[in-house]
């Protein structure tokens, strides 16, 4: 093997390898430092399961907006959450169910937001990050939200914990990091729309999808195969 | 003797009177009805099985104002 084909199979390798690689769209500082918006540090995402008559069970719900580079498949989610100020504490593990919702376009207006991948996912990991603020945060994470992403174009994600309002108010964490705006469909009895110049503390991971790495190394190996028939 | 016969028509006569002028349906100017249509009008407005009572409200309403949306 000369010295060219050597530096060829290096350069494939590496873009072999940067292609397998995982992209993440990073939100949450590390370490978590909370991000402050109107006085508060989180905004309430919450299906209300005690919720009768006028009052409505999806009273909130909080959207992200995300964008890959590559094409790909979502293969984890983690995010930070508090617990409104009269709640009881939580017990650890124990957390609230949350649903995962992935979304193309949220609609015009609030409560149409029609989800292309659902997810219900357990307590999710839930661990006590902290304090740094007034209240509690606590992190999360699962790996059992597969969504397929096409490079370049955006999406929205929405993290809803499942739980009943009169035990406990759950809401995500607010981020400054990322580009600055999101969006709470928020309402007791009808929802309304609000955009905020604010972002949410959630990581987003995907990975290519195992059909183009595939290729991807069947290229690499086509070439190095040709190469050193050349050679010889 | 006859002026007792003549106090006792009298005393018949104005009893009489009193009992059929002090009578309600006398001194009532309205439909026999009245009532029960007003109270027709309110039953449509509030039906009892459907009052509500505070234990009720505090159970069931969540005070969620638009200025709460965030977690405090």
């Amino acid at each position: 093997m000369n010295l060219k084909t050597l530096i060829l199979m290096s350069v494939i390798a590496v873009a072999s390898m940067s292609a397998i690689q995982a992209e993440t769209v990073t939100q949450i500082p590390g370490p978590f430092a909370p991000a402050t918006y109107q006085t508060k540090q989180a905004a309430l995402s919450q299906f209300d399961l005690g919720a009768t008559g006028l009052n409505l069970q999806n009273f909130a719900t909080t959207f992200e907006n995300f964008t890959f580079a590559s094409s790909g498949v979502v293969n984890s989610l983690s995010w930070i959450g508090q617990y409104e100020a009269d709640s009881p504490a939580p017990v650890l593990g124990a957390g609230p169910n949350f649903q995962v919702n992935f979304y193309t376009s949220l609609g015009a207006t609030a409560g149409s937001a029609i989800p292309v991948a659902s997810y219900n996912i357990g307590t999710a990991n839930q661990t006590l990050v902290g304090a740094p603020g007034p209240l509690a945060f606590y992190s999360y994470s699962t790996t059992g939200t597969p969504f397929n992403v096409v490079g370049g174009t955006s999406y929205f994600a929405s993290i809803v914990a499942q739980l009943d309002y009169g035990v406990a108010g759950w809401g995500l964490a607010f981020s400054n990091i990322g580009t600055l705006g999101s969006v709470q469909d928020f309402g007791d009895v009808a929802l309304t729309r609000f955009n905020d110049p604010i972002n949410y503390a959630v990581n987003i991971s995907a990975v290519p999808e195992p059909g183009s790495v595939a290729a991807i190394l069947a290229v690499a190996g086509l070439v190095a195969v040709r190469r050193r028939r050349v050679a010889k | 003797m006859q002026i007792f016969k003549t106090l006792g028509f009298c005393f018949v006569v104005i009893g009489g009177l009193a009992i059929v002028y002090a009578s309600p349906a006398e001194k009532t100017s309205v439909p026999s009805d009245y009532f029960v249509r007003s109270m027709d009008a309110a039953d449509a407005a509030l039906k009892p099985s459907e009052a509500v009572t505070l234990s009720d409200w505090e159970f069931t309403a969540r005070s969620r104002p638009a200025t709460c949306r965030f977690v405090d």
